[in-house]
């Protein structure tokens, strides 16, 4: 199964921290190409995300049928990140695009939708997560890893690799998770992380720090 | 041996490709620095290489779907047809299943006692329709009175809305939805007015 492309892009309207990364062959999927479950009109498409915020506040729900076509990836993977699994992940970005629209009168277009988007996301993710451990998919290498161009024995060693890191970043702290989650999988600069975390960008970047430090002790231990 | 090592937060830029060019000469020479940066970088290597599995492609679009019906599910008011236990569709369906069978069932085998009864329904408007009704059922007309009795049950389950939302082939597609015992509650009923004289 194809893996999910290169998410530095995934989520529109917001600058990578990085131009260039390994996987940058494995391009971003647009969502607006299909959304047949929804359908939204083609003369909105071109709008901007205020433009489209602006036109749900005037009554066009298709707008917002827009504005979640062209954000539900992002969501979906951050909180995938943070559940460790679809079923959490889906349950809660219906969660969060539900809080968007019930709150859209209180964003005030300071911020980029996309950021105010992502604050929601965080904060329903951290509440779910408080006291709850989170439920990793059952290993499954044929899902997690395309088998099809990788010999069987590398595959279930990413895959093993890649629960560790699961558990290890499950265990960080809820801010140093959120930043490792932003910075690393979302490729969000450390501005833009304060402004989802309402904390200051020195706050930030040692948060960054300390997590990267505690993920290799932890995965270390977890080699050991 | 440098007296000085690099801050953390000159660490972490270099380790993303970023830092002055001093600070970059600095980790070269400096082999403790080195060490943290190279520990860093493949820590974070490994972190990245985490991906998020593709779900289902039809997945986006069945979430889309989701969430729309759940802000129209806030955005309605509260239906008379949602009733405890049955789905508002299902309800209505229901409703329009019977109506619909019942009239047609009505409109084939209803014979009026005289054309003068006819005359006098055969123009239900506003209030003179409801006298009209009530003529008809002082006449002991048992197919009418049927429809009538129909129609209170169904005020009662907003027969407005009901109305208002017949479309073509929604008898079809509402006796397709019903379960075995509605349908032999449906079946029961138009056997009674089958059964009725003059049928």
């Amino acid at each position: 199964m194809e893996e999910a492309g290169g998410l530095a892009a995934t989520w529109p309207g917001l600058e990578p921290a990085h131009a260039a990364r390994p996987e940058a062959g494995r391009g971003p999927v647009r969502d607006h190409e299909s959304h047949d479950g929804v359908e939204t009109s083609p003369g909105l498409e071109h709008l901007d995300d205020v433009t489209l915020v602006d036109a749900v506040r005037s009554g066009g729900r298709e707008a917002f049928d827009l504005l979640v076509v062209r954000h539900r990836r992002a969501v979906y993977q951050v909180c995938y990140r943070f559940t460790g699994n679809h079923e959490d992940a889906s349950d809660l970005s219906q969660e969060v695009f539900l809080r968007a629209y019930r709150g859209l009168t209180s964003f005030k277009g300071s911020a980029a939708f996309a950021t105010w988007l992502y604050r929601i996301a965080v904060n329903a993710c951290l509440s779910r997560s408080a006291g709850q451990k989170p439920q990793a998919d059952v290993l499954d290498p044929d899902r997690h890893v395309d088998t099809a161009h990788v010999a069987a024995d590398v595959a279930l060693a990413r895959s093993r690799m890649a629960a560790r890191v699961r558990a290890a970043v499950a265990q960080l702290p809820r801010k140093q998770r959120a930043t490792v989650i932003l910075r690393v999988y979302h490729d969000l600069p450390h501005e833009q992380i304060a402004k989802v975390l309402g904390s200051s960008v020195g706050a930030v970047k040692a948060n960054f720090f300390h997590a990267v430090r505690n993920l290799r002790r932890l995965l270390g231990e977890a080699e050991n | 041996m440098w007296a000085r090592h690099l801050s953390r937060e000159v660490l972490l830029a270099v380790v993303e490709g970023g830092g002055d060019v001093p600070d970059r000469e600095h980790v070269e020479r400096c082999e403790r620095c080195r060490r943290d940066v190279d520990a860093l970088r493949a820590t974070l290597a490994a972190v990245r290489d985490v991906e998020v599995p593709e779900p289902s492609p039809l997945f986006w679009d069945h979430l889309s779907a989701r969430i729309s019906q759940s802000i129209a599910d806030e955005e309605a008011p509260a239906s008379a047809a949602r009733t405890v236990g049955v789905p508002a569709w299902r309800s209505g369906l229901w409703l329009t299943g019977v109506a619909t069978a019942v009239a047609l069932a009505v409109m084939v085998t209803w014979q009026p006692a005289d054309r003068s009864t006819l005359a006098t329904l055969s123009v239900p408007n506003g209030e003179a329709g409801w006298d009209a009704e009530a003529t008809a059922v002082e006449q002991g007309d048992t197919g009418w009175e049927f429809l009538v009795n129909l129609a209170v049950v169904a005020e009662e389950e907003s027969w407005g809305e009901l109305v208002g939302g017949v479309q073509p082939g929604m008898a079809d597609r509402a006796l397709q939805a019903l379960s075995d015992a509605e349908r032999t509650a449906l079946i029961g009923l138009l056997e009674t007015e089958m059964r009725q004289p003059g049928s």
